[in-house]
């Protein structure tokens, strides 16, 4: 590694340490007392909810010193106030707020915003694509257990709504999902995005170069629609062709490229290996035997994108 | 372990809690497991698929994690793949709502071919020569492996100290170390050949803003520089034994800033958003680093490569009544090149800097109507004005669609949408001098999938139902149809059918089933147009030369899949079962019509494959903190492809390398772990 990247490696460790001085310096200014009626307490509850005590009293919602549900009213902080609910003798959804799968996701989410909202990861949450289709927090995240923890974790989660995803990603050319390499969430933001399909970049090139800054240029002979989308050739999840195309070439290629000698000439099964003429803009590779600059060239002599 | 990973462990170890009485502390809570094992494969054929982004040779398997929390700090560390191709360490941690830390290396194998060969001597440098007199004598190729190896580690920090403002920053670095196949070549002669992989990309990423109830702002940069070992790459030309020289990627800088804005608790209770944000891509090099003869009449030696975005965007969401919420959008985008124009043969020939900018506007709305059910419509404006693309050089997107979903009954969840795109067109082709027998001439036929006139249709429904606590079931269609307008050459019409069910059941303890099924069809028609030098390059024209003439494809594929998936404790909380299954088969063809004389053969096997995978493990707990577990993998893969059947390294005036030859493949994988937990 070279020295610079140790700097540079080092320098936010430096800032990190410089927070914790300066965490352990802080101090919280208290909240003022607010009267509360029909409040019962968390004991009264863990009395015939024992197992749903005992889970949140594993999570980091159960930590005092976090403006959470136990700083607060602990488990009357989400579900409301309890006193109807036991004077009533109890039962699903008898005068308490429950994160049932019938109750309004709108309601439920902003229960959970009430205090995640502040949080510079939710800015997108009222303008995004999941809030607007009814996805609640809980429709993603386990209340009760560990920090925010997914149930299941990726891409499982997602794969519960997404299944035409789940099928691109089992396909034979894919990205890296199902190995655990890549996440949804490495191009997705599922709290909202101002972008199409919510994903972390401007638009899906941007996205695209964060791993493949190879493909970026600029280069001295563009291919144009490489310049503007990326997914004019390629899928994003998984594709049956090679290299998440979206079609084999050369027919992807002759869908746009008609030339005079082998851009226009068809090529069929006697142009394979085992047919009677074969062509090597056919068999293997096909266009990208020769194009190998598909994405770009930087010969100062080339425009087929063959340097 | 390499360097540069346990210098990173070994520094984000700083941050555990260094009083070690905290440790101990009683409110501390602290929990972690350790898993080791090893794990046999017998492998009939050597297949990079197998192993595209994963290492699954024989060996050890090792696992971690450990997680520790107190009333105000939290650490965690996890270890994925111990010592293998494909291993990963994350180390996180900070203090609840002041600060968060996380600090990752993590390995990517990408196998994308192995056992390929070539005659040529210098395999990953940047000068492959040709050390034998005839390189058609294949016993003399020399044999590697298509594989880039991906190696990402950094670290990245939120503080949030002095709340409401925050302040994050990240740095990461990416290199990529390996071989991919290149081909090159011409009219005289093709070669595949192992183009040298190293590259590093370096991300400094620094954000911070304020966030209130009312306002939030946020201010953010990105800095990432592209090192490529290798800018070009010289190669001796078998056919005519001349070096000649490829462009490789080159280095490349980029920057982004930008800035967002948002107002809430407007009336009408909205919320509107500002976004602006700016980028630019720089490279720059000299004709003199290539080493290549430089081109006669060329207008300048040196190449500088600027290219800048602009994105303003603004949005305004709102509930002006209790049932109905709206959103109004602007988006206006400009990428602009301004990277040096080459010209050489005195202007015969010139690079065209394309550049383009797009505006675009909508709105959509959601309204509760009765009976549970949920209408949403919208409708968006586009218009996109190109330079340098004159088949596309402007067009305007009319987009509506309309959402309804219902849920009237506890069971059942319903959706439709229906969706609608026009697309208009203007081309602007300059065809002043040519005639029909340039081959120019034949862009004005030329219509391009991704840019011409189209009506696409989109229609898609989903249904959920939940008869049971223990049982749920889904399904989903989707029909997709692209009708591109007024087409003379290209693509003239694509649609595809998807359809998906899935369910899940649990049978009390007994048992947890889960399916899935898929079916896809896409299908594709195209018009072509073949003619050589000298002959019309106007294919609306007969010019009674048997040479030229039209031709119709016609692309068909069919993919099916099929899993199913269980978790059976045979004895509770002892004893587990989980079996899995998976099949999925793809069928491509493709058809062809010509007003030729010879008639064109069908392609039968087009991207043909099966995949079938057996997953079954069986976990027992020896005791609460250890378990073992016993597992087996069965996975095939057939492929049949008319590109590849018969494969011929040497065939005429081409030499290739068996780049994507090894796809079969049919593996058992067994493997052993025992776990620790504390």
């Amino acid at each position: 590694m070279k020295r610079k990247h140790i700097i540079l490696f080092f320098f936010p460790l430096s800032l990190l340490w410089l927070s914790c001085t300066l965490a352990s310096s802080a101090t919280t200014d208290p909240e003022p007392a607010v009267e509360k009626t029909g409040f019962i307490g968390a004991e009264t509850c863990k009395d015939c909810h024992e197992t749903q005590y005992a889970s949140y009293a594993k999570s980091v919602h159960f930590k005092p010193s976090i403006k959470g549900p136990q700083s607060q009213d602990a488990c009357e902080t989400c579900h409301g106030a309890g006193a109807m609910h036991v004077e009533k003798g109890g039962g699903r959804g008898v005068d308490i707020f429950t994160f049932d799968k019938n109750t309004d996701p709108l309601a439920k989410s902003a229960r959970c915003l009430t205090c995640h909202g502040k949080t510079p990861d939710m800015d997108f949450w009222d303008l995004g694509v999941h809030n607007r289709n009814d996805v609640s927090c809980d429709s993603c995240h386990d209340l009760h257990t560990a920090s925010g923890s997914q149930k299941p974790k990726e891409p499982e989660v997602c794969f519960g709504c997404h299944r035409d995803i789940k099928v691109a990603a089992n396909k034979r050319s894919h990205h890296p999902i199902i190995e655990g390499k890549v996440s949804c969430s490495s191009c997705h933001f599922p709290h909202g995005s101002l972008s199409k399909a919510m994903v972390k970049a401007d638009d899906p090139q941007q996205l695209c170069y964060t791993c493949h800054a190879d493909k970026r240029g600029p280069y001295v002979y563009e291919h144009p629609p490489v310049a503007e989308n990326c997914l004019t050739c390629h899928t994003t999840h998984g594709s049956i062709h090679e290299k998440l195309l979206t079609e084999k070439v050369p027919n992807l290629c002759q869908d746009c490229h008609d030339w005079q000698r082998h851009p226009g000439t068809p090529y069929d099964s006697k142009t394979a290996f085992t047919g009677q003429s074969p062509s090597n803009r056919y068999f293997g590779r096909s266009c990208l035997n020769c194009h190998g600059a598909i994405h770009g060239s930087n010969t100062f002599e080339n425009n087929a994108l063959t340097r | 372990m390499k360097d540069t990973s346990l210098l990173l462990i070994a520094s984000a170890l700083l941050l555990l809690p260094i009083d070690g009485r905290s440790l101990a502390a009683e409110d501390a809570d602290m929990r972690g497991a350790v898993e080791l094992g090893g794990r046999i494969v017998d492998s009939d054929d050597e297949s990079a698929k197998f192993m595209e982004y994963r290492d699954l040779d024989d060996g050890f398997i090792g696992n971690f994690n450990f997680d520790y929390a107190r009333d105000s700090y939290f650490f965690g560390a996890e270890g994925q793949n111990v010592g293998l191709d494909d291993q990963f360490y994350q180390i996180t941690g900070g203090s609840y709502e002041k600060f968060k830390y996380a600090f990752f290396y993590d390995e990517i194998p990408h196998n994308l071919s192995f056992g390929a060969r070539t005659f040529y001597s210098g395999i990953g440098s940047d000068n492959l020569t040709i050390d034998t007199s005839t390189p058609a004598s294949q016993n003399t190729w020399k044999s590697f492996d298509y594989e880039v190896k991906t190696k990402k580690y950094g670290a990245d920090v939120k503080v949030n100290l002095a709340a409401p403002f925050y302040f994050n920053f990240g740095v990461n670095r990416q290199e990529k170390d390996g071989l991919k196949p290149l081909g090159s070549g011409g009219f005289a002669g093709v070669v595949e050949m192992p183009e040298p992989v190293n590259y590093k990309t370096n991300n400094f990423t620094v954000d911070g803003g304020y966030r209130s109830d009312q306002l939030s702002f946020k201010l953010s940069g990105w800095y990432s520089t592209f090192q490529n070992d290798n800018n070009f790459l010289d190669w001796q030309n078998p056919f005519s034994g001349v070096t000649e020289t490829n462009s490789l990627p080159a280095d490349n800088n980029y920057a982004k800033i930008a800035a967002n804005m948002i107002w809430r608790q407007l009336p009408l209770m909205s919320t509107l958003l500002v976004n602006g944000s700016y980028t630019n891509l720089s490279s720059d090099f000299s004709v003199y680093e290539i080493g290549a003869a430089i081109p006669a009449g060329l207008n300048q030696t040196s190449f500088d490569g600027d290219i800048s975005t602009t994105r303003l965007s603004a949005s305004f969401a709102s509930h002006p009544v209790q049932k109905m919420d709206t959103r109004l959008f602007y988006e206006y985008y400009d990428r602009d090149n301004d990277s040096t124009v080459i010209e050489y043969d005195d202007d015969g020939n010139a690079s065209h800097l394309f550049d383009y900018s797009k505006n675009r506007m909508g709105l959509d709305a959601n309204y509760k109507l009765p009976f549970h059910t949920r209408i949403n419509g919208g409708y968006t404006y586009e218009s996109v004005d190109r330079n340098n693309r004159p088949d596309g050089d402007s067009n305007t997107d009319n987009l509506v669609f309309l959402k309804l979903k219902n849920t009237s009954l506890d069971f059942i969840t319903a959706r439709i949408e229906y969706s609608y795109l026009n697309r208009d067109t203007d081309e602007n082709h300059d065809l002043t001098g040519l005639t029909i027998t340039d081959a120019e001439y034949i862009t004005q036929f030329v219509q391009r999938f991704d840019v011409v006139s189209k009506a696409k249709n989109a229609l898609k429904f989903a249904f959920e139902f939940s008869p049971l606590d223990t049982f749920d079931f889904g399904l989903a269609y989707t029909y997709v149809n692209n009708d591109y307008h007024d087409v003379t050459l290209g693509r003239t019409a694509d649609k595809g059918h998807e359809f998906y069910v899935d369910f899940m059941w649990r049978a009390a303890k007994i048992l947890n089933l889960s399916g899935f099924a898929g079916y896809e069809k896409y299908q594709a028609d195209s018009n072509h147009y073949n003619f050589s030098v000298n002959q019309f390059a106007d294919p609306t024209i007969d010019d009674g030369n048997p040479a030229t003439y039209r031709w119709y494809q016609s692309i068909d594929t069919d993919f099916w899949t099929v899993g199913l998936s269980s978790k059976i404790p045979l004895l509770q909380d002892r004893l587990q079962l989980n079996l899995s299954w998976q099949y999925q088969k793809a069928d491509g063809s493709s058809d062809f019509t010509t007003e030729g004389l010879a008639p064109l053969l069908p392609i039968n096997n087009y991207d043909d494959y099966h995949i079938t995978t057996l997953d079954a493990k069986v976990a027992y707990a020896l005791t609460d903190a250890m378990d073992v577990t016993l597992g087996y993998m069965y996975e095939k893969l057939t492929y049949e492809d008319n590109q590849y059947d018969g494969y011929n390294y040497n065939p005429s005036l081409t030499y290739l390398s068996g780049a994507y030859t090894d796809h079969d493949y049919e593996n058992n994988v067994g493997y052993l772990t025992i776990r620790y937990k504390f």
